[in-house]
């Protein structure tokens, strides 16, 4: 069967591993595309198209890693600039891959204090936000707002924030997406979360309630793909699991069990695809 | 019978110093629960006090709540951490008798918000047993039983699972010592919350009850039908305390940042209403 939305996996999660046993696993597994992690500076854009094209797949997106120093909101300034900077570096190496969508959390990940007053944060993320926003229309890329929950951010923890943040910003490339894991300690209800982003929803990141694969946890998924389906939503699904840690980019770093590469992997798109034909 | 109490830890704070304490007791038995888990700070409470404001609101301790502050970590690879981690329990077992409460929780065994080992996870565990063992025998000593409580990955590296916690409790092997479950933390770890319950059997002997984002039951996603067919089907007869916290990593800190009114009077009424609602449906 044929599917409107596409299927892909964010790279970062796979550690250290090289790209093509990424890219050939996700190809083994019938993914349509990749979510890159952002980091531009590292990439080999020559080689990483060459493994692409030999293996079937587009760039879905390009996955922003926002440690300390690229932190939207932060107190210091040059902090703030770094990280519009690296927003930037992120729009661009999109638009290299025809990728459309850069994802974008406006604080620091794992970071779960402010430094200033709330307000004046708020206006900090609207400004670095306006700024890389008119970058991305420049190059046609999209920008979306990720909202994490509680323990990875006080910042934005719930679709309504996103959706207020983005009406503040006021840039059409400037739009929000979704992320089943954090949805499921933050919002009072997952689909209805989605339904009310409707045509604002640009991205969706997929993985169940305790980290895992689609399917192993507890997340009623039909419910979701049913709000996906009401708001026609026709672009990319990226699975995006991870080990049960505190702190995501050191998780990332350590053991993982066998079955997190392969099996994840394949049960991910299998489950979801089967839902999505279930789902009328 | 199940009972119902309130942890009153987000209406005194963790030093007793927000409300006062007879307002929160006050609240509890006006709002029908049967009683109060207190916040296990010996030395900033006086247990008298505590006994005689039981006495004038008839109602009774639950349970204690310690707060395993990085000080006080039985997996700490800090010696001196450790044994302070087994004389506050001890002191905690010593302040739940005093005030009539069957049980206290113990955590996961690690301190709170501590994400990463500092030793093999071989030796934690060493340490864990070590400490767990002591502290329980002190405990069973003043009829006071231990409840080993899984936390979610932001809250500790340790212990996440009602699985993990039960073999932590095996290896104890104490008569007085046991797990519990939150369900806030369980809607994070577990890959079904009432699976869990029926894994734990009749080694649940207490329930930290919240909604998915630790509000008060009903205002989240977690679905509650099958989680008391559960907890009915083992016969569960403990107490199910109530624990709601603002959303934030450190909820003490979001509190002091903004008012959390939700949490006392309303939160109070409703929690129970809508599990007793649902108990007797």
């Amino acid at each position: 069967m044929t599917f409107v939305v596409k299927f892909s996996v964010t790279q970062w999660i796979y550690g250290e591993e090289s790209l093509e046993t990424t890219v050939k696993r996700l190809s083994k597994f019938n993914y349509d595309g990749i979510e890159l992690k952002g980091e531009p500076k590292e990439v080999n854009v020559r080689e990483t198209k060459q493994l692409l094209k030999k293996y079937g797949l587009e760039v879905s997106s390009i996955c922003g890693i926002y440690t300390p120093e690229r932190d939207l909101i932060n107190a210091n300034e040059k902090i703030r600039r770094n990280a519009i900077r690296y927003v930037k570096d992120c729009i661009e190496m999109a638009a290299n891959f025809n990728a459309k969508v850069v994802i974008v959390v406006p604080s620091a990940v794992t970071k779960t204090r402010s430094m200033a007053p709330l307000d004046m944060e708020w206006n900090w993320a609207i400004e670095s936000l306006k700024e890389v926003g008119d970058y991305g229309a420049e190059l046609s890329v999209i920008l979306a707002l990720e909202a994490l929950n509680r323990f990875e951010t006080y910042f934005v923890n719930k679709m309504d924030q996103l959706l207020r943040l983005m009406k503040d910003v006021n840039s059409k490339n400037v739009r929000v997406m979704a992320d089943t894991f954090h949805m499921n300690i933050e919002e009072v209800n997952l689909a209805e979360a989605i339904r009310r982003a409707d045509k604002n929803l640009v991205h969706v990141h997929l993985s169940d309630s305790n980290r895992q694969a689609v399917g192993m946890g507890h997340i009623d998924f039909h419910s979701i793909v049913n709000a996906l389906k009401d708001i026609s939503y026709d672009r990319y699904l990226t699975m995006e699991f991870l080990p049960p840690a505190a702190d995501p980019y050191i998780a990332i770093k350590g053991f993982r069990d066998v079955e997190f590469y392969d099996t994840f992997t394949r049960e991910s798109i299998e489950f979801t695809k089967k839902i999505w034909a279930e789902v009328k | 019978m199940v009972k119902y109490a309130y942890n009153i830890l987000v209406n005194v704070g963790i030093d007793y110093a927000e409300e006062p304490l007879e307002k929160s007791v006050a609240r509890l038995s006006k709002f029908g629960y049967d009683g109060v888990e207190f916040v296990g700070e010996p030395e900033k409470v006086d247990t008298k006090e505590i006994r005689r404001l039981l006495n004038k609101y008839n109602t009774e301790a639950s349970s204690l709540c310690p707060i395993y502050t990085s000080d006080r970590d039985f997996i700490s690879s800090n010696e001196k951490i450790r044994k302070n981690a087994i004389q506050y329990t001890k002191d905690v077992a010593k302040m739940a008798s005093e005030i009539g409460a069957q049980v206290m929780t113990v955590g996961p065994a690690s301190a709170c918000m501590k994400t990463r080992p500092e030793a093999s996870h071989e030796k934690e565990r060493r340490w864990a047993i070590e400490g767990l063992t002591e502290a329980g025998e002190y405990a069973a000593d003043l009829g006071v039983k231990l409840a080993i409580e899984p936390w979610n990955r932001y809250e500790t590296h340790f212990i996440n699972r009602i699985e993990q916690a039960l073999e932590l409790m095996k290896d104890v092997n104490l008569k007085n010592v046991g797990v519990m479950g939150d369900l806030f933390h369980m809607n994070i770890e577990e890959t079904s919350p009432a699976d869990a319950i029926l894994m734990a059997g009749d080694k649940l002997i207490h329930l930290h009850v919240a909604d998915s984002n630790r509000a008060a039951p009903g205002r989240g996603h977690l679905n509650f039908e099958p989680i008391i067919q559960a907890l009915k089907k083992i016969s569960y007869k403990h107490y199910l305390s109530m624990e709601l916290l603002p959303a934030a990593a450190d909820p003490f800190f979001a509190m002091r940042v903004k008012k959390c009114d939700e949490f006392f009077d309303q939160y109070t009424k409703e929690s129970i209403e809508y599990l007793k609602k649902l108990w007797s449906g």
